[in-house]
């Protein structure tokens, strides 16, 4: 390997911050073969599967040998895979034979229409999963426009039998050539799909490591899945440049008992491991001294809050539940990033306090950041990291296009060459979203985020106020419908954090109208219509104190039925077009008791 | 007199705030529903014209109710008929 028996951990460092991911793997298969990298627990909190670094480059090549067989260099490959370790040699397998990796969630009744648009959009021919799923999920688009898509059985496909040399570092990859096509951006009925390449790839990946002090012994826990960026770049990617050894497992383990993430990060002695805010929120919620009995999280360094609004009153909560489990708020991270972005722009500096700063509530709705006229009209905003080297991030005016000052809020546009290539085949979207030029500074582009927020003067923290196109206008002001959501998910306990979607449309007299569709437990579906009109009450109460703004209607639909990205986001837009449509799933003693 | 002006009251809430009728209690306050200066100032007008009464934009704050405002637009009615 490179004409030297080893490397110093520097040349290492320097070497691992060059390579494309699968070059990485290469060279720590070489340098560490036996060391574990994987370890998956299933949704009891048990070993079921590891992989070592050989393990994964053995698998990954072999992947790579079979789709140079069959399908020219530059083919999309779509990944369908459950939760578990085969994944990400199916990734890697098509970044070595240099393959398009297409990597989105299995198709099911509810998703099928997003994943043929996705198919048809990537213009890929063959499919690739575990022999376990593949017949479900070839049955699932048996009638649809995908119908012929080949299908690969991963489990089929033999692991190499030979061990890594020099060339499988990749070092004279071309760089620029895309890597993967993430489809988290763009509605159902448009998908956009973001062209990382392997430069990107490197540079994010750098950026986290180096940023957050990460090396070889920052072992980690994850839980996010893997057709999302999050979960396949900070949870599957990152490991293998650091070289350490990562602990994963689904979503849905950790949605319905979030102590076995608790008990995983204790028991592995994980530096690192995070999630939305939600994460946190139902790790709260959900807490139990008998079932979190014995956990030290005192191993717990990094604790990424990212993909959502980062909450103080959560970290509060979060830090005071967890203190007597050797928890520190130092721990958390919040930070900032996007697909088109690769994944991070900001976070840190890491280990200490997060940023906070508090403003006008009201003067913040109008897009102006000012010190709180009042007790009342005062909001705790929490930093979402400085700029991540060598991210730039200018604030932008969205309608003037002028660059703004420290402490004013507008679009957060982002330069440097960690932002992603463009959406695929969709030249007129990558020219506007990424090719946007601030006025007076021609010959430079950046990438639009459709976010706003603001540089703290004080501190250099970029502070997140919401997103551009689901902001609501009311009287001028600007209210974010996640800002509403809380509201109502704190004002009424039968009502869970993000279990509601808050939305605005505009009636046949262009008033604007202001919806809440509010997902219940089992435990409301046996209420009378008198109670739930109560509940509306409360709501309604709660909103218009908190936001000064009306809800006028208030629909509450069954468990599930709110619809999500992949990452947890919920859709507002979707939502809105659904309940235009009538379409979305009301509950049904409640339609029956309200409707004429 | 009394039941008609709630009535009208339920229904100028309705449409400019799009609350369904069914939602609107006639003892909550109106504030409850997000009913704020510029819709107060709105119903104060539309009070005035259906009635033909001068009334006061304060009005709404101090029978902050669909049932004490619509109690006291009757006795103001009642007053001025008398």
């Amino acid at each position: 390997m490179f004409q030297k028996s080893q490397l110093t951990s520097l040349e290492s460092l320097s070497v691992l911050g060059e390579l494309p991911v699968h070059g990485s793997l290469s060279l720590r298969a070489w340098m560490h073969p036996d060391r574990r990298l994987f370890t998956f627990l299933n949704e009891q909190g048990e070993e079921t599967d590891t992989l070592s670094y050989m393990e994964l480059w053995r698998r990954a090549r072999g992947v790579a040998d079979h789709l140079s067989q069959r399908y020219p260099a530059g083919e999309r490959v779509m990944l369908f895979f459950p939760q578990g370790l085969e994944f990400i040699a199916a990734f890697l397998g098509c970044f070595m034979s240099g393959h398009i990796a297409v990597p989105i969630n299995q198709p099911t009744r509810r998703r099928v229409d997003r994943c043929v648009k996705i198919i048809a959009d990537s213009g890929a021919r063959c499919a690739m999963t575990t022999a376990k799923v593949i017949e479900a999920n070839r049955a699932c688009l048996a009638d649809t426009d995908a119908a012929d898509l080949e299908w690969i059985n991963i489990d089929e496909i033999a692991a190499a039998d030979r061990a890594p040399h020099t060339a499988d570092c990749g070092a004279d990859r071309d760089q620029d050539a895309i890597a993967f096509l993430q489809y988290t951006s763009g509605s159902t009925s448009d998908p956009k799909g973001v062209m990382v390449t392997h430069r990107n790839l490197s540079i994010n990946l750098r950026l986290m490591r180096d940023s957050w002090e990460l090396d070889s012994t920052t072992d980690m826990v994850f839980w996010q899945p893997h057709h999302h960026d999050m979960g396949l770049i900070m949870g599957q990617l990152l490991p293998i440049v650091l070289g350490n050894h990562s602990v994963l497992m689904g979503p849905n383990t950790v949605v319905r008992q979030p102590s076995i993430w608790l008990h995983a990060i204790s028991k592995y002695r994980a530096t690192m491991a995070g999630g939305p805010n939600f994460i946190y929120d139902i790790a709260v919620e959900r807490y139990s001294e008998e079932k979190l009995k014995g956990i030290d999280l005192s191993c717990w360094q990094v604790a990424p809050n990212g993909a959502d609004v980062v909450r103080a009153t959560t970290l509060d909560r979060f830090a005071k539940t967890y203190a007597k489990h050797g928890f520190r708020a130092e721990t958390f991270l919040p930070c900032y990033g996007l697909a088109e972005a690769t994944l991070v722009v900001s976070g840190g500096p890491t280990r200490r306090l997060p940023a906070r700063t508090t403003v006008d509530v009201t003067e913040l709705t109008r897009g102006h950041i000012r010190p709180p006229a009042g007790p009342e009209r005062s909001q705790e905003l929490i930093g979402c990291g400085e700029p991540a080297y060598p991210f730039e991030i200018a604030i932008v005016d969205p309608d003037t296009k002028r660059r703004c000052a420290h402490d004013a809020m507008g679009e957060i546009w982002l330069g440097g060459r960690s932002v992603a290539a463009g959406y695929w085949q969709n030249a007129a979207a990558t020219d506007s979203t990424f090719r946007a030029v601030i006025a007076g500074e021609p010959g430079k582009t950046f990438l639009r985020t459709g976010d706003l927020g603001f540089i703290h003067g004080s501190d250099l923290q970029l502070y997140i106020c919401g997103r551009l196109k689901d902001v609501l206008i009311c009287e001028g002001r600007n209210i974010h419908p996640e800002d509403v959501e809380y509201t109502i998910a704190e004002c009424a306990a039968e009502i869970k954090h993000q279990n509601s979607a808050v939305f605005g449309y505009h009636d046949g007299e262009q008033r604007q109208r202001i919806v809440a569709a509010i997902e219940v437990d089992r435990s409301l579906r046996r209420r009378s219509a008198e109670e739930f009109a109560a509940l509306r009450g409360v709501i309604r109460q709660a909103v218009a104190e908190e936001h000064g703004i009306p809800l006028s209607d208030i629909v509450f639909i069954t468990p599930n039925s709110l619809r999500k990205t992949t990452s947890g986001k919920i859709q507002r837009g979707l939502m809105r077009d659904l309940f235009l449509r009538k379409e979305l799933e009301v509950l049904k003693d409640e339609l029956e008791t309200v409707a004429p | 007199m009394k039941a008609s002006i709630e009535k009208r009251i339920v229904a100028f809430i309705s449409d400019e705030l799009g609350i369904p009728s069914t939602d609107i209690d006639a003892d909550a306050n109106l504030g409850s529903y997000g009913l704020e200066s510029v819709a107060a100032s709105k119903l104060i007008g539309i009070l005035e014209k259906e009635y033909k009464l001068p009334l006061s934009e304060v009005l709404v704050f101090e029978f902050p109710t669909i049932a004490q405002l619509s109690t006291e637009i009757g006795k103001l009615a009642a007053a001025r008929v008398g």
